[in-house]
């Protein structure tokens, strides 16, 4: 069994998910589509990695493969659970991956569609507990009290059904039922996005404020940069299924070095009319996953396209300390971030 | 607001339209008003449910039942060949009649949101850009046909020849709205209302569209009524922003002095609480306490004030601040500002 550094939580390397192209009578696979290919990084104990890209581009994927709701077609995702031993979660059975849902939780984007409309606070933030062998109604009631208190609900509404709570109050109680089991990775599949801009700063505030006060070390999956630059310490770019950039979050929202990052950080409309920036704006559209182009899979977008980015494919390649590109032209390009 | 030698291309004026139902009346739009001029940007902020939509089809009038439009003017400047320019109040227009129907499509466009549910996905986008081009023009089919193609073209479909006999399904995202834009523009209206014309798009793809209509606007001249609750888009695109809070507008003024001297405590918090690409990395963010009401359940006075910093007992929860001007072309409803 492999080891990771004392400091290291969670490591990926060469993750893969295809899915198959079905087609006829016989559905015979006539191709894949490579929504994750050959994605790695690695996440420390208690930072925040924010993993940004457009829709299509394999971070929502990347994101259920490591939390196993979908089996990973290849690839390694080693990760140290309480106790020190390193486990690798590609390949635990069944049992091991229920004893290993204690330590890694997901909160998901819609909390319209991802609570139980049927199931009242307590059983929905109970269920967790249950499962996990908290038998005692009481103990249990006690606890959910102390979860929706610390995610700012009263505890007094756990007998009432989600469709009493307001978009902001749902993903609260969706973050309580995550926490519930006092794991230690969180996965945040866009959790903000579906929330009213007022709402969005209470639950990124609260998602602060829970890290510091459970040790919580997070992967966030996001769209929008703002969002991710807030709250991120260190930030992944993906651009169709695999890894473009990944940097600290001041570093890479300063002095990008792939083309991707800094159109994509240029593309922001910032909310001050005086900075109507000068925008790169890019041509065409993103690659089909199913039939990627040859070489570098941006350059049909890319500006500084050259003839080698048309036909070999760029290395990951550590350009500063700590800081990953994954662009024939990195160390040539001046490229403008935010100031 | 202040007097303006220009002669507005549409003004509303106290527009109220209700959703009555067994269980109570919605209130979504509760007392609108505003002004737009020919060839400026409107846009108009919001967070969910605050009547930002809704005043939108009010304007064209159409609005799904059992909703209303129960009082107020929507008076609109028509362009006619004949005899100069004419105002008519579309709010007192008969709903569905010539008139109206005369108007829409051809001098009020509407862009949608969901670029996925506005076609039909059993027709081409090309016949269904040809039907509205002669619903509203003297064309035969032929005609109607180069015109679409030529309206594909400009807004950067490309192989536009192909791509007309194309059905909704095979278009991504962005050439949708492409498309969606291309049918609005077809019958060169004054003006265009864009309804969170990016929301469902990348943001590669939404600086694309913006992009796009910036530069039809200023070939076309129209005016554009740009709804969103995104104030990055709010601040790129618009001239005059009027911020909306449960089915009142609580302040308007031109786009700089929104985000540079805004008035309002709404718009105050809410610039305060996004998140910003030039800010430092985890820092605090500044929220605005507790959610936007269910409109059954609307406070008493001034919608915002359970939210707001700046509270009054006995002033804003009994009266309801008007719309009243600050400044020049700038109008705030607060009772802060007598």
């Amino acid at each position: 069994m492999s080891d990771l550094p004392p400091e290291v939580l969670l490591r990926v390397t060469g993750l893969q998910k295809l899915f198959p192209i079905r087609k006829g009578f016989l559905k015979r696979t006539v191709g894949h589509v490579r929504a994750v290919d050959g994605v790695g990084f690695h996440i420390d104990e208690g930072e925040t990695l924010g993993l940004v890209g457009e829709s299509g581009c394999g971070k929502t994927t990347t994101a259920r493969c490591i939390v196993r709701a979908i089996e990973p077609t290849g690839g390694e995702i080693l990760m140290r659970v309480t106790g020190g031993s390193v486990v690798d979660v590609g390949r635990l059975g069944r049992t091991e991956l229920r004893a290993l849902r204690r330590e890694m939780q997901m909160i998901f984007q819609d909390p319209f569609s991802s609570l139980n409309p049927r199931m009242t606070l307590l059983d929905l933030v109970g269920e967790p507990l249950l499962v996990h062998g908290v038998k005692s109604r009481r103990e249990r009631e006690e606890q959910v009290a102390d979860l929706l208190r610390r995610v700012g609900l009263r505890p007094e509404y756990m007998r009432r059904f989600p469709h009493a709570f307001s978009g902001g109050e749902r993903q609260r109680i969706g973050i309580a039922r995550a926490l519930a089991l006092r794991p230690r990775l969180v996965v945040a599949d866009e959790p903000v996005s579906a929330l009213d801009v007022s709402v969005q700063a209470q639950i990124l505030n609260l998602l602060q404020d829970l890290q510091a006060e459970f040790h919580l070390t997070y992967l966030f999956v996001a769209h929008d940069l703002s969002v991710v630059r807030h709250i991120s310490d260190r930030v992944a770019v993906m651009y169709v299924g695999r890894m473009v950039e990944l940097a600290e979050t001041e570093e890479i929202f300063t002095a990008p070095k792939h083309p991707y990052t800094a159109a994509l950080l240029s593309a922001v409309s910032e909310p001050d009319p005086r900075v109507r920036s000068r925008r790169i704006i890019l041509e065409g559209e993103v690659a089909n996953p199913a039939s990627p182009p040859e070489g570098c899979y941006f350059h049909p977008r890319c500006p500084h396209a050259t003839e080698v980015c048309r036909t070999q494919t760029p290395v990951w390649q550590e350009i500063s300390p700590a800081h990953f590109v994954a662009c024939h032209r990195a160390s040539e390009l001046q490229l403008a971030g935010v100031e | 607001m202040a007097a303006e030698a220009r002669p507005t291309l549409l003004s509303v004026r106290d527009l109220r339209t209700y959703f009555l139902q067994d269980e109570g009346t919605v209130k979504a739009v509760d007392g609108v008003s505003f002004d737009l001029y020919p060839g400026a940007t409107l846009g108009i902020v919001g967070e969910s449910g605050c009547g930002k939509s809704v005043t939108a089809r009010s304007i064209l009038g159409i609005v799904d039942r059992p909703g209303r439009v129960v009082d107020g003017e929507i008076r609109f400047r028509r362009q006619t060949a004949t005899d100069g320019d004419l105002v008519v109040d579309l709010a007192k227009l008969t709903p569905n009649g010539p008139e109206i129907r005369a108007i829409r499509g051809a001098e009020i466009a509407l862009i949608f949101q969901e670029p996925m549910t506005s076609f039909s996905p059993v027709h081409t986008i090309g016949s269904q850009i040809d039907e509205a081009i002669m619903l509203h023009q003297q064309v035969n089919r032929r005609q109607a046909r180069e015109k679409t193609i030529e309206m594909l073209r400009r807004v950067g479909v490309s192989s536009p020849e192909q791509r007309v006999d194309q059905l909704s399904n095979q278009l991504s995202g962005g050439l949708r709205q492409r498309a969606m834009i291309a049918m609005a523009l077809s019958c060169h209206p004054t003006l265009l209302i864009a309804d969170e014309p990016t929301t469902a798009l990348d943001v590669t793809t939404q600086s694309q569209i913006l992009d796009l209509m910036r530069h039809l606007q200023r070939e076309d001249g129209m005016a554009i009524m740009l709804i969103t609750h995104d104030l990055g888009v709010i601040a790129e695109m618009a001239t005059d922003v009027a911020v909306m809070y449960l089915g009142r507008v609580v302040e308007q003024a031109p786009v700089d002095e929104i985000f540079h001297a805004p008035r309002h405590p709404y718009t105050q918090a809410l610039l305060r609480s996004i998140p910003r690409m030039r800010s430092r990395s985890r820092e605090r963010l500044n929220p605005i306490a507790g959610a936007v009401p269910h409109p059954y359940d609307r406070p008493a006075g001034c919608p915002f004030h359970p939210r707001c910093p700046q509270f009054m007992a006995g002033r804003c929860d009994a009266e309801e601040p008007a719309l009243r001007p600050v400044g020049d072309k700038h109008a705030v409803s607060c009772f802060l500002y007598p």
